[in-house]
């Protein structure tokens, strides 16, 4: 059971770590705002030998998040970024319900284009800052912590393009990144996210995401720090996720992505959807 | 299993490797001017983006070379760096050694020399045991203390000003008719017509999306005797006109290639350009009276330009205020003193300097020199460079013989907006690359404020 409780927490927050048109410039003077309701539900998980089992006491992980991601473009290659979650999760099973729910961790930074080589592709580093809006109440929530309750920072390398000759007008989006938080058990995070896009019509688009999270500490999951050793700082996982846009306004467009864990170690698997609009002015 | 085996080794056990294939990737995009000639393959990259230095101080280049034989190499690298009007201002070797498939990398820092303002050629000549090398790089010092040579003549101003009233005395009898048979599911498409000075009729195409909302325009210029066809633009409006002598707006003028551009060139108040310029200000007097019943926001006009098209969008945004910005692609017909010099030291002289001294030498009318350039004066987008008022995208090609680098520079160093943007090309000659079509799409949204 202990070891459920790991596997659940950081399931939460990976949800947010999606971000919409990450790789793409904004533009000069121009705002974009992302504001997404995601919805994930998980019952069962991988333990460290990637064997897949089901929670005990038929136990289920749900978590809800509602949230805004955004940015303002200082200039052509400099981007003022920002993320601010609201986190409800939920876990029950025969014996137990367990709600938590409150400001997660919220997200500033700048993103600087290195290159944006022809102006179809483009080459950025984001610097971010996470502040985390609540405490680890470990004593309370055993399965719903929202977060690690640390500060830490993400650095990221972004790729993203239009293809122009070859798969013409489709797109993509690489990003690989590290993320560190200032405990003294970490984590040190690894991530990437692999996007390709199609424009269905002059309305329509669709992209496939693969993401990969991988996530280690010094001290591995155990720890005499209590609070600490009730977090899951030791896993990877694996997500696909596949999404369908449509233009609704000149300035914004509508999305809705459903994604699922492939692949893990030492986490839960589970699924879920999100809705999210795209707005730019 | 296998599989799924296989998927685990890659995320799994190293990873590291998304990372370094994110960074093969990156890897394949050029970011050096490249000339792959063997045995070796010569890069330059300068140390300011696309090759416009503002300063004198911050000229310099890297180059590297990579070796494309497999015997080791001694030689020298000539490095010679000529102005626009191929004289030497600099000259230097270097002695280098390059292994078996190796490279050579050496930062030029030429900020010391001092380079006046202008445009100049860097050229590199790598002789080694294994042969010989080149290649060579364009750059633009200081365009903002280009040296300034005005030409513009006294009554100038009275001179389009006469030209407006006279305009104004003909009734444009503005006509739109919808055309089902060119619309598409996204746009609905029109044909314009109207008067324009000598009561000549011009006519264009419109296409306007066929959504909700009032939509910014960007009217388009023809290019030399090139004829327009509708454009489609997303969420943007389009206008193609058909300026007179070109396309569907022959009635009256039906010169062809080589005579056009000297249409009564012996006579300022008849040559061609007086006309097509008006015709220019009466496209988008049309929009301004029309273009709200037809969707169209008129407070956002953008002026598009290739070849001859990319003067005419520099006058009419002199003629015509509160244009939002303008776009010039590879001009033509810029700085005629200059071109025409140039083109007298050049044998064969390039086209259209070519024609005009056809034209001059009197097989088809004479008239001196002098008196062709002084019309040309009025007419020279140059001396309307000074007036633009709005943002410009400016984009040309260094090699290009038909426009050569110096009367870029001319142009350049006349304007006084803030706002302007060049973008230019180093290999290419009759074209530009994706560079300036990339940007242009984020210029085009900066201005006009597109989401």
């Amino acid at each position: 059971m202990k070891k459920n409780k790991l596997i659940l927490f950081c399931i939460a927050l990976l949800l947010f770590t999606q971000q919409a048109n990450a790789g793409f410039p904004i533009g000069k003077g121009r705002w974009l705002l992302v504001p997404t309701f995601n919805h994930y539900v998980a019952s069962s998980y991988w333990d460290d030998n990637r064997t897949l089992h089901s929670f005990d006491k038929s136990g289920r992980f749900v978590s809800n998040y509602l949230g805004v991601y955004g940015g303002y473009g200082i200039n052509r290659d400099l981007e003022f970024i920002f993320k601010v979650p609201f986190i409800s999760n939920t876990y029950t099973d025969t014996t137990l319900i367990e709600p938590n729910s409150g400001i997660g961790d919220v997200n500033i930074g700048l993103c600087y284009y290195l290159s944006h080589y022809d102006y179809f592709r483009h080459l950025s580093l984001t610097g971010t800052l996470i502040i985390p809006f609540y405490s680890n109440q470990t004593d309370v929530y055993k399965h719903t912590l929202l977060g690690y309750g640390a500060m830490g920072i993400e650095a990221k390398l972004g790729y993203a393009g239009t293809n122009q000759k070859v798969l013409k007008k489709t797109f993509y989006d690489l990003e690989v990144g590290v993320r560190q938080y200032f405990a003294t058990e970490g984590p040190t995070q690894l991530f990437t996210n692999l996007t390709f896009g199609v424009p269905i019509d002059e309305s329509w688009k669709a992209c496939a995401t693969l993401r990969g999270v991988t996530s280690s500490s010094p001290y591995g999951n155990i720890s005499s720090n209590f609070v600490a050793s009730t977090v899951n700082r030791e896993y990877d996982y694996l997500r696909f996720e596949l999404a369908a846009g449509v233009k609704a306004t000149r300035s914004t467009s509508i999305w809705l992505s459903v994604y699922t864990d492939i692949l893990g170690k030492h986490i839960g698997k589970g699924s879920g959807y999100s809705i999210f609009a795209v707005i730019k002015f | 299993m296998r599989i799924k085996t296989i998927i685990l080794s890659i995320f799994y056990p190293n990873k590291w490797t998304l990372i370094l294939a994110t960074c093969l990737l990156l890897s394949n995009t050029v970011l050096f001017s490249q000339n792959i000639t063997s045995p070796n393959s010569i890069y330059v990259r300068p140390f300011k983006k696309n090759g416009i230095f503002y300063s004198k101080g911050s000229v310099g280049f890297i180059l590297k070379l990579l070796s494309n034989c497999a015997e080791r190499q001694r030689g020298t690298v000539a490095i010679e760096i000529k102005n626009a009007v191929n004289g030497i201002v600099y000259h230097d070797n270097i002695s280098l050694y390059i292994n078996s498939k190796g490279y050579y990398t050496k930062d030029l820092n030429l900020g010391k020399l001092g380079l006046l303002s202008g445009i100049y050629t860097i050229y590199f000549n790598v002789t080694t045991n294994a042969g010989n090398s080149q290649n060579h790089f364009s750059f633009i010092v200081d365009p903002d203390n280009a040296a300034i040579k005005s030409y513009r003549p006294a009554d100038f101003s009275t001179f389009w000003d006469e030209a407006k009233k006279d305009l104004a005395a003909i009734n444009p009898y503005f006509q739109v008719k919808k055309r089902s048979d060119l619309s598409t599911s996204h746009a609905d498409v029109f044909t314009v017509e109207f008067q324009s000075l000598d009561n000549i009729t011009i006519r264009g195409y419109l296409t306007i999306p066929n959504k909700k909302g009032l939509f910014p325009v960007m009217c388009m210029f023809p290019d030399y005797v090139t004829e327009m066809k509708p454009e489609f633009i997303s969420n943007t409006a389009v206008l193609s006109v058909n300026v007179r002598g070109i396309g569907t707006s022959r009635d009256k003028i039906k010169a062809d290639f080589a005579q056009y551009m000297n249409v009564d060139a012996n006579n300022k108040k008849k040559f061609i350009y007086r006309g097509v310029y008006m015709d220019c200000y009466r496209s988008i007097d049309f929009l301004m009276k029309n273009g709200s019943g037809l969707g169209i926001d008129t407070t956002k006009i953008l002026l598009k330009g290739v070849g001859q098209g990319a003067g005419l969008c520099a006058v009419t945004a002199v003629l015509i205020p509160n244009i939002k910005g303008i776009i010039m692609e590879r001009p033509l017909f810029l700085d005629i003193r200059d071109m025409i010099a140039n083109a007298e030291n050049t044998k064969p002289a390039n086209w259209p300097a070519s024609a005009m001294m056809e034209y001059l030498s009197g097989k088809i009318t004479a008239i001196s020199k002098e008196m062709y350039l002084k019309n040309w004066d009025y007419f020279d987008p140059v001396n309307f460079a000074p007036y633009i008022g709005c943002p410009i995208l400016y984009g040309f090609a260094y090699r290009s013989k038909m426009t050569p680098s110096i009367c870029h520079l001319s142009f350049l160093a006349q304007l006084r907006v803030e706002s302007k943007d060049i973008i230019t090309c180093n290999e290419c000659e009759n074209e530009l690359d994706n560079k300036f079509y990339g940007f242009q799409g984020t210029w085009i949204n900066e201005v006009l404020n597109i989401p």
